[in-house]
């Protein structure tokens, strides 16, 4: 069951990121290019998901789409990770006021509504997938400090890293060479989580104008645009939301899967 | 001369300030053998990461611990992590928990010359490798590249060994560092750290509950009770002529083998009543 969960996952991220790959180089239409002659057509064989309100080839947008996705997910997680991850390994080798001072500015920002984050954020800076990326990476950091404190406060209790300080080694060097090492199969299943949450919260911002300028195309921004024509053609909708869901499934399940393989470990540690 | 000079050194925890260990003294001279033996709780453990200064910030320190002359009591973390691994070092009991599972042995074994002996990676493996075969593992090599789950008890008690003695220190701490074995283990573990503590002429302060097992290794012997020290002396004259009623108990439980057959085993408590059972 588990390695069913960690394969599904894993095939499919690797869809999504073979449909980014595969976008850089082909797709069967100029995703931006409008033809008016041909809106909302049915899938066929020349428009193999059919065209959208505004004539352009709904396939080749579902495609350049993903590369949004991927940019999105990353840059948003590495955000998270380089901010949250350091954050959370001070918390826990300092202990004491420091961690309880970190502690209670993550539990105060994790209140805080990501939404309500990205709307300020567009609202100075303009709405762009920067500025998305940017309102998910933070609104992220305080997870990924709690799970990386959780994990070093662990680690840091553990008998080798007594024996490690016992050979002379110092507070960097053990943070580097045995909390990090030790803590990292934890961080990468909070990663692949944190991708998928990305994604989805990318595509919320995207149906609520928060993210894409008109010209770049992504899955949220095509579910706004077939907002408009629900009712006249539902296919509309049904593509970018698939596509969505394959990839919040795909990256929910490979983190699943990474912990459940990785839980063995983990219990050894302890 | 002495290596090491602990005076009325007393250990507190927390804010209620429990007292873990109630001004103890002793002296241990360069080479010399000093067994501490003690029930859980007796304030063993805490006395040797006293000694490292490896207590966690909740402890409170007080009295004085010279070793080579210099005082580690009040100095700061930083300066006595310069002296942990070159001066001191320290054999942990568990050696499932002691080696990073994420780390091959002979890295971690190598640290030590890294961070103190300024030796690079090249040099380094090749001391390990030396000193990996002195503590009996034949096939050093092999070692070395492993990781900690693919090797046995005892090999990773040789290889903690090997981590606490390649940097030839003056003092090692032995923390029962081989209740975790088997007992036929035990022994080919005891026999080899002798060997190697009077190779590298370590002095060494061992920790265990077993009167027997430290017999093997030390020439005197300390019996702590709650904290405090109840009687100190050379092995030899403990065995025979034990003063405090614990002592006797201790020594009188492990003779159980002189007990006649069908006769109640002894217990500490027939020696050494206590009020409340703990």
């Amino acid at each position: 069951m588990r390695r069913l969960s960690l394969w599904l996952g894993a095939a499919l991220v690797a869809l999504v990121v073979l449909m980014a790959l595969v976008s850089l180089v082909w797709t069967p239409y100029d995703p931006t290019l409008v033809v008016p002659g041909q809106r909302l057509q049915n899938p066929s064989a020349a428009h193999w998901l059919g065209t959208d309100a505004m004539g352009i080839d709904v396939f080749s947008r579902l495609l350049i789409g993903a590369q949004t996705t991927i940019v999105v997910g990353v840059v948003s997680v590495s955000i998270a990770a380089v901010l949250g991850v350091p954050l959370g390994m001070l918390s826990g080798q300092a202990g004491g006021w420091v961690d309880e001072v970190v502690m209670r500015v993550t539990d105060i920002a994790y209140a805080f509504p990501a939404l309500l984050l990205a709307i300020l954020l567009a609202a100075r800076f303009g709405a762009s997938p920067v500025t998305a990326m940017i309102a998910i990476g933070l609104a992220t950091i305080p997870s990924f400090a709690r799970v990386t404190r959780a994990g070093t406060t662990q680690v840091m209790s553990s008998e080798f890293v007594l024996a490690a300080r016992a050979s002379g080694t110092r507070w960097p060097g053990v943070s580097m060479r045995h909390v990090l090492p030790n803590i990292a199969p934890l961080i990468g299943v909070q990663a692949s989580v944190t991708f998928a949450l990305a994604i989805l919260a990318e595509a919320a911002l995207s149906y609520l104008g928060l993210s894409t300028a008109a010209i770049v195309p992504t899955w949220g921004k095509m579910l706004r645009d077939a907002q408009s024509v629900m009712f006249s053609a539902p296919l509309q909708a049904l593509w970018p939301g698939l596509a969505i869901a394959m990839a919040v499934l795909g990256f929910n399940l490979l983190g699943d899967g990474l912990r459940d393989l990785l839980d063995p470990r983990l219990r050894e540690v302890t | 001369m002495t290596l090491l000079a602990v005076r009325d050194l007393t250990v507190r925890f927390g804010r209620r300030r429990l007292v873990a260990v109630d001004s103890i003294s002793f002296d241990l001279g360069p080479r010399q053998r000093l067994g501490i033996i003690g029930e859980s709780g007796s304030g063993k453990t805490v006395t040797a990461l006293a000694l490292m200064g490896l207590l966690p910030e909740t402890a409170q320190v007080s009295g004085s611990i010279q070793l080579a002359g210099r005082e580690l009591v009040g100095l700061p973390d930083s300066a006595i992590a310069r002296l942990r691994g070159d001066l001191m070092s320290m054999v942990f009991q568990e050696p499932m928990t002691a080696l990073d599972p994420t780390m091959r042995v002979g890295r971690q074994v190598a640290e030590v010359l890294l961070l103190h002996a300024g030796r690079s990676g090249g040099p380094a493996r090749a001391q390990v490798i030396e000193m990996l075969h002195r503590v009996g593992l034949s096939d050093s090599e092999r070692v070395a590249d492993s990781y900690p789950h693919q090797l046995s008890g005892g090999q990773r008690q040789r290889c903690l060994l090997a981590m606490a003695l390649i940097n030839s220190p003056d003092l090692v701490i032995c923390d029962e560092p081989t209740t975790a074995l088997d007992v036929t283990v035990q022994a080919k573990v005891l026999r080899l750290l002798d060997e190697v503590l009077t190779a590298e002429s370590a002095a060494c302060v061992f920790i265990s509950h077993d009167l027997a097992v430290v017999s093997q290794v030390c020439s005197d012997v300390l019996v702590m009770l709650d904290g405090r020290i109840v009687e100190a002396g050379p092995v030899a004259r403990l065995f025979t002529a034990p003063e405090h009623p614990y002592t006797r108990g201790l020594v009188a439980t492990s003779r159980i083998d002189e007990v006649p057959p069908g006769a109640r085993l002894p217990t500490v408590e027939d020696f050494f009543p206590r009020e409340q059972a703990r």
